[in-house]
């Protein structure tokens, strides 16, 4: 059931190939500026998950459009800083990629990590696809109004949002479990009833649900998801927020369809390609055209879609701008952002 | 069950669907065998390769691959004390050194047996335990592995051929070594220094190579070529026979190992690291003798050994029975089962179980097979060991230190690798002992992590040490190890060393304590770790200066006392890393290259045009490995004159 639908779900993702069109040709002189060198594609996640898929994925048809080689590399250590750091000081003339969630350079919270948007060109997003709650089978919301929800997260900041900011538009409270070493560990907590739920994209929250012992209790966006309709949604209207706030004064309803609407902006995941801000104009250029034309090929789509993995290209200057807005959103919404983490930590 | 074994046998057994396994497994040997590769790169080529495959197919293929990657990694750890892999440490604190005596048939026969018999029991647990898989993985939480790690803590005091004391403030030195980079729960960087690279905390790949590898070869320089000869001459009967047989003799710590492998592997976020080192400071407290362990006893290799493959099973099961990876290898085996249709917990547990066992029984043939070809292979790769050491040395720091590059693209590996090395050096030479170190270090992050998790679930009240059952099991085992590990010191030891291990013990309790303390009063935060450091580094200091007093004890040779080669050796691989951040690395390497030899070649034309050839060799090789096959956008140098 799942699968037939992960299928649907791919396959309206097919259907925006035509913005393929959108991306430019890459030219004759970024041809032989990258073909006869070595690219480099960081993953700063653990190879055989999602990003590494992506990136292998990417890196085929990176070669097949431009004949050079591409490999990719897993650096995992430091959250991700480690991996984030070998694209940052890669050097001016180095063609080393990173593959990075956008909560990893636009830091909605202040943390001790020093590299952020400032420190990355974005190259262009190709997937992006909405968080959800997950919780064992059978998990019912409503039995936790008055009550703490008891979440495990692996990484504190992304939880701010995706956890802290839609529990408060839904009026729930929430305490964090922090440190669980990664999905597997963060998710297991939950079948030993140490805590209720946690939060992933829905791809991997499907994955997780495939053995009935699991399911998604909840998908952060603002309207159905393509081929999972009947899964509730945060935002929008008939969203989860809509009716609980049904009863509230207007304002505060306002309030919590405003934070609920924040929520799916902030907690969408989204993956793109950067490249370091020290590298020559001219090499960056060239990687935009090269990336543009990658992930808006058919090739990268019916791969990805025979991998089970959702795509959603958007190209290096509109993935600029949505990281801009993300970026002042964060901003804007920091305190209470703050304050929220401090809360599910207490 | 018994239908869906049949089947699994038929699978992995029937003619020509044998030579699945048997290409995966060779496959595996050959890409653990080559650096650079890595066995994560080559499953993820062949999971697109084999999209069209069946499910029984596919899920050969990756049993096999799991399989045969893991006793390559042994073999260069006996032979030349570099790990394949994290786990593959444990096997070298015995392994090199019985080779090193003239034993590497006996030490590589043993590996490969105690394999093949980890992965036949371990194979025998699972099957025994698939019927009540879930509950059982459901079952061992933050607390249980937190209580592992104490047991892990409790068993290394007893490891090494020397003082309780020093095994002691080893240990602590361990453990605050492994909090350097960054607070597993918030995040926040700690001890870094300032240095951005150091977030990410020391590599245990870079700190095992640099504490065994490098620590071994700065030895070989300070001892004396002939004597180091004569040493690797066979003492006694050095034989295939004879390390088989070794097994057998030792076929209950064989069995308790196993098991330890397949249970802490089944775990996840536990890792291969962990149980390996968990069964070796099981053998050496379960050992009646434990006065050779470090320096060539046989049961030190068994236990790892047989630890290491079986622990493979374990490890994919959280995949099959909920679909969540509790490795490296299960994250692609999730997707292999995605890509397939299969669906993990009750299907692939009820239903798909015949997929479940191909998947198992390609996994079991692929250790045996691996351990017959190292059996078969033993003499020639035992061959290998009659390399004179003085023309292994630069190989084989030039090869680990390429290896280390190779992983992260990091200088920084290679400053923590060469810093470590000059540690380990100076422990082995004034007879400290660095297995409790080493141990303490790879559980460190393991025990941090758990208590924090641990700490805040006893907070929001969400467990009961009296509701979980494998918690009491662990918590038995920490209680036996401590008594045996009070019984031991009481009965082994003199009056002296009896009080140094009292004060060591008591600081160390004291400080362990106030840590605890803290962390269940206040909820676990920076404070408690900084009380904790303060409270150990106050005791391992004041027993420190207790110790002056059994100065001649504790330090047989006096500081300055170095070996001259030692000395010219470690001075010349300190400056390493500056050279390779003033010219660059291949430049770096390949000036290193010329000063090393400058040091143990003759000192005439002829021998500066050797090294110098040696030189320009070593840089083009690295700028040929760098520029085809690895593209790793190192930073610039400083002096940016060569490439």
């Amino acid at each position: 059931m799942i699968r037939s639908k992960m299928k649907t779900l791919l396959l309206c993702t097919l259907a925006i190939l035509p913005l393929g069109s959108l991306a430019a040709d890459i030219s004759e002189q970024c041809l032989n500026e990258i073909s006869s060198r070595n690219l480099r594609i960081v993953v700063t996640k653990e190879a055989g998950g999602g990003h590494d898929q992506y990136a292998r994925i990417i890196a085929r048809t990176m070669a097949a459009t431009t004949g050079a080689r591409v490999q990719v590399s897993n650096i995992v250590g430091g959250n991700g800083s480690l991996g984030m750091q070998v694209v940052a000081f890669a050097g001016e003339e180095s063609l080393t990629l990173g593959l990075f969630e956008r909560e990893r350079v636009i830091h909605p919270i202040a943390t001790t990590d020093t590299l952020d948007l400032s420190d990355f060109h974005a190259l262009g997003i190709f997937a992006r696809e909405p968080d959800a709650w997950v919780a064992r089978a059978g998990f019912n919301l409503d039995e936790y109004r008055g009550r703490t929800l008891v979440v495990s997260i692996t990484d504190i900041f992304p939880a701010a949002a995706r956890i802290g900011l839609s529990a408060e538009s839904l009026g729930l409270s929430v305490a964090a479990v922090s440190g669980y070493s990664g999905s597997t560990d963060a998710l297991a907590a939950i079948l030993r009833d140490e805590v209720e739920l946690s939060v992933y994209s829905l791809t991997s929250v499907l994955r997780a649900a495939s053995s009935g012992e699991l399911a998604p209790v909840l998908v952060l966006s603002d309207g159905p998801s393509p081929g999972y309709e009947s899964l509730p949604y945060l935002a929008g209207p008939g969203g989860v927020v809509d009716q609980y706030s049904k009863n509230l004064d207007p304002e505060t309803r306002a309030n919590a369809m405003g934070l609920a609407r924040v929520t799916t902006q902030l907690s969408d995941s989204i993956r793109g390609l950067f490249v370091s801000r020290l590298v020559n104009p001219n090499i960056h250029r060239c990687l935009v055209e090269v990336v543009e034309q990658v992930i808006f090929s058919e090739q990268f789509a019916v791969a990805a879609a025979n991998e089970n993995r959702p795509i959603a290209p958007m190209t290096a200057e509109d993935a600029r701008q949505l990281l801009l807005s993300s970026y002042e959103l964060a901003n804007e919404y920091q305190p209470l952002l703050t304050s929220i983490l401090e809360t599910m930590l207490e | 069950m018994l239908d869906a074994i049949l089947i699994g046998l038929s699978n992995t057994f029937s003619w020509p669907g044998i030579l699945i396994p048997i290409l995966g497994t060779l496959l595996a040997m050959i890409v653990a065998f080559l650096p650079g590769i890595g066995g994560a790169s080559i499953m993820a080529i062949v999971l697109v390769l084999t999209a069209s495959w069946t499910s029984e197919s596919v899920l050969l293929l990756f049993g096999a691959m799991v399989g045969g990657a893991t006793f390559m990694g042994s073999i260069t750890a006996i032979l030349f004390n570099i790990p394949g892999g994290a786990p593959n440490a444990a096997t070298l604190l015995d392994g090199f050194p019985l080779s090193q005596h003239g034993y590497p048939k006996t030490a590589i026969s043993c590996a490969a047996t105690a394999s093949a018999v980890g992965s036949v029991i371990g194979v025998l647990v699972l099957i025994l335990l698939i019927p009540i898989l879930q509950p059982v993985i459901a079952q061992v939480g933050p607390l249980e592995r937190l209580l592992l790690g104490i047991w892990g803590l409790t068993t290394i005091v007893a490891v090494p051929n020397s003082s309780k004391a020093k095994a002691a403030i080893m240990c602590i030195l361990g453990l605050l070594l492994s909090m350097i980079g960054s607070d597993p729960v918030t995040g926040n960087s700690r001890w870094t220094l300032g240095s951005e690279q150091l977030v990410q905390g020391i590599g245990t790949i870079p700190a095992l190579l640099g504490f065994f590898t490098i620590a071994e070869i700065i030895s070989w320089q300070a001892c004396s070529f002939e004597s180091t000869r004569k040493v690797a001459q066979s003492p006694g009967e050095d034989s295939v026979k004879r390390g088989i047989l070794a097994v057998f003799q030792h076929r209950w710590l064989s069995l308790r190992s196993s098991i330890i492998g397949t249970l802490v592997g089944i775990v996840p976020g536990v890792g291969g690291t962990v149980a390996c080192f968990i069964a070796y400071g099981h053998a050496t407290q379960s050992a009646g003798d434990s006065s050779r362990f470090g320096d060539g006893d046989i049961r030190g290799l068994i236990a790892p050994e047989a630890a290491i493959d079986a622990k493979d099973g374990g490890s994919l099961l959280p995949a099959i029975a909920f679909g969540l990876p509790g490795s490296e290898a299960g994250v692609f085996l999730v997707t292999v089962l995605f890509m397939h249709g299969m669906v993990p917990g009750t299907t692939m547990l009820g239903s798909q179980l015949p997929l479940t066992f191909t998947l198992i029984f390609a996994l079991l043939f692929s250790n045996l097979l691996t351990s017959l070809v190292g059996v078969a292979a033993t003499p020639q790769l035992a061959k290998l060991k009659n390399i004179p050491l003085q023309h292994l040395t630069l190989p084989v720091l030039v090869f680990s230190l390429l290896l280390l590059i190779q992983l992260n693209g990091q200088l920084l590996d290679i400053t923590s690798a060469i810093l470590f090395g000059a540690l380990g050096y100076f422990l082995k030479r004034y007879n400290w002992p660095r297995v409790p170190l080493v141990i303490a270090f790879v559980l460190g992050d393991f025990l941090e992590r758990n208590l924090a998790i641990t700490t805040r679930l006893v907070e929001l009240d969400r467990i009961q040490l009296l509701d979980r059952p494998a918690a009491l099991v662990t918590a038995v085992l920490v209680v036996i190890s401590g008594f045996w590990m009070y019984r031991t010191v009481r009965g082994n030891h003199s009056q002296e060393a009896t009080k140094a291990d009292f004060v060591i013990a008591a600081f160390s309790a004291f400080g362990g304590g106030v840590g605890l303390a803290v962390a269940l009063l206040a909820g676990y935060s920076g404070f408690t770790i900084a009380a904790a450091f303060v409270a150990l580094t106050a005791g391992t200091v004041l027993s420190l200066n207790y110790f002056r007093r059994l100065q001649s004890k504790l330090f047989p040779l006096r500081w300055p006392v170095i070996a001259q080669e030692g000395n010219r050796t470690l001075a010349l691989l300190l400056c390493l890393p500056f050279l390779i951040w003033l010219v660059g690395l291949i430049s770096g390497l390949a000036l290193f290259v010329f000063s090393w030899l400058m040091t143990v070649k003759p000192r005439n034309r002829r021998g500066v045009i050797i090294a110098l050839l040696w030189a320009l060799f070593t840089g083009v090789l690295c700028y040929l490995i760098f520029e085809y096959l690895w593209n790793l956008g190192l930073p610039s140098p400083l002096i940016p004159f060569l490439p």
